[in-house]
């Protein structure tokens, strides 16, 4: 085992490094790719706006005003 | 005892948009969603004695709903990718050596800081998350909208910590090919 991972190896790491930390040789063989490698660091760019993206993305809330209604449905129920 | 109508209603309150939010995310519909909203409150107050208060109520909430959302599924079938596709299409993106295939083209996102300001994009990226395997979407909502943390999703999903990488790692994969589809020039 040297240095070298493969593309497969090195994407995995990356979505992981966006999480959590990983450990120093994993670090170093992933910086050592990425600096050799275009199309992984170009991949790591798009990871990031994903992230973003699910973050905002996912998160398009119900309308305000909609909530307050359906919430004094609810509990008028419960009454 | 401390009454339980002020307890629950303090949920309503506090729960209401988030538990909305996601059943309009797995229905698609969003009269059914509220519906279905209600329900989970009724029930909620109705087995009220069965919560364990050493739990967190949302996920208590959020089981509720999702066996109304899951037996509203079985009703209607609806299109998405099996796991073992996903993990296909994944793998398919490297070779043997776990080089990127020839065939992944890496294209430029146009405008990347405000693609959600743009209604076109929303809706290649809702085409794209829906297509993801319902229990992966799952995993991701849980971690991008409720903020749970990966011990928390592991738990709750019943997934190995590797298992739980490898399916973020995965979707994010997923994502980028969909969307370098529609959107990559």
């Amino acid at each position: 085992m040297g240095l070298m991972i493969n593309c497969k190896e090195a994407t995995f790491l990356v979505d992981k490094e966006f999480e959590t930390k990983i450990g120093l040789i994993a670090q170093l063989k992933l910086r050592y790719h990425l600096y050799i490698c275009k199309v992984c660091s170009t991949y790591k760019i798009k990871s990031n706006i994903i992230n973003h993206l699910f973050k905002e993305g996912l998160n398009q809330k119900p309308d305000a005003v909609f909530v307050e209604e359906l919430k004094e449905k609810i509990k008028l129920k419960m009454m | 005892m401390e009454d339980k109508s002020k307890i629950v209603s303090t949920w309503v309150d506090l729960y209401t948009s988030k538990l909305l939010q996601w059943a309009i995310y797995k229905l698609k519909d969003r009269d059914l969603a509220q519906d279905l909203v209600q329900d989970t409150f009724a029930v909620a107050f109705e087995t009220f004695d069965q919560f364990k208060h050493n739990s967190k109520p949302l996920t208590w909430l959020v089981g509720i709903l999702n066996n109304k959302i899951n037996t509203q599924y079985r009703t209607s079938a609806k299109f998405t990718m099996s796991e073992l596709q996903a993990e296909k299409l994944t793998n398919d993106m490297f070779v043997e050596d776990g080089h990127w295939s020839q065939q992944e083209k890496f294209g430029v996102w146009q405008e990347e800081k405000h693609l959600l300001d743009n209604p076109a994009f929303i809706k290649i990226f809702e085409a794209c998350t829906s297509k993801l395997p319902d229990n992966w979407r799952e995993a991701l909502f849980q971690k991008y909208i409720f903020e749970k943390d990966s011990n928390e999703i592991c738990r709750e999903l019943n997934l190995s910590d590797a298992n739980y990488w490898q399916l973020i790692h995965r979707s994010k994969l997923l994502m980028r090919k969909c969307i370098e589809k529609f959107w990559g020039n």
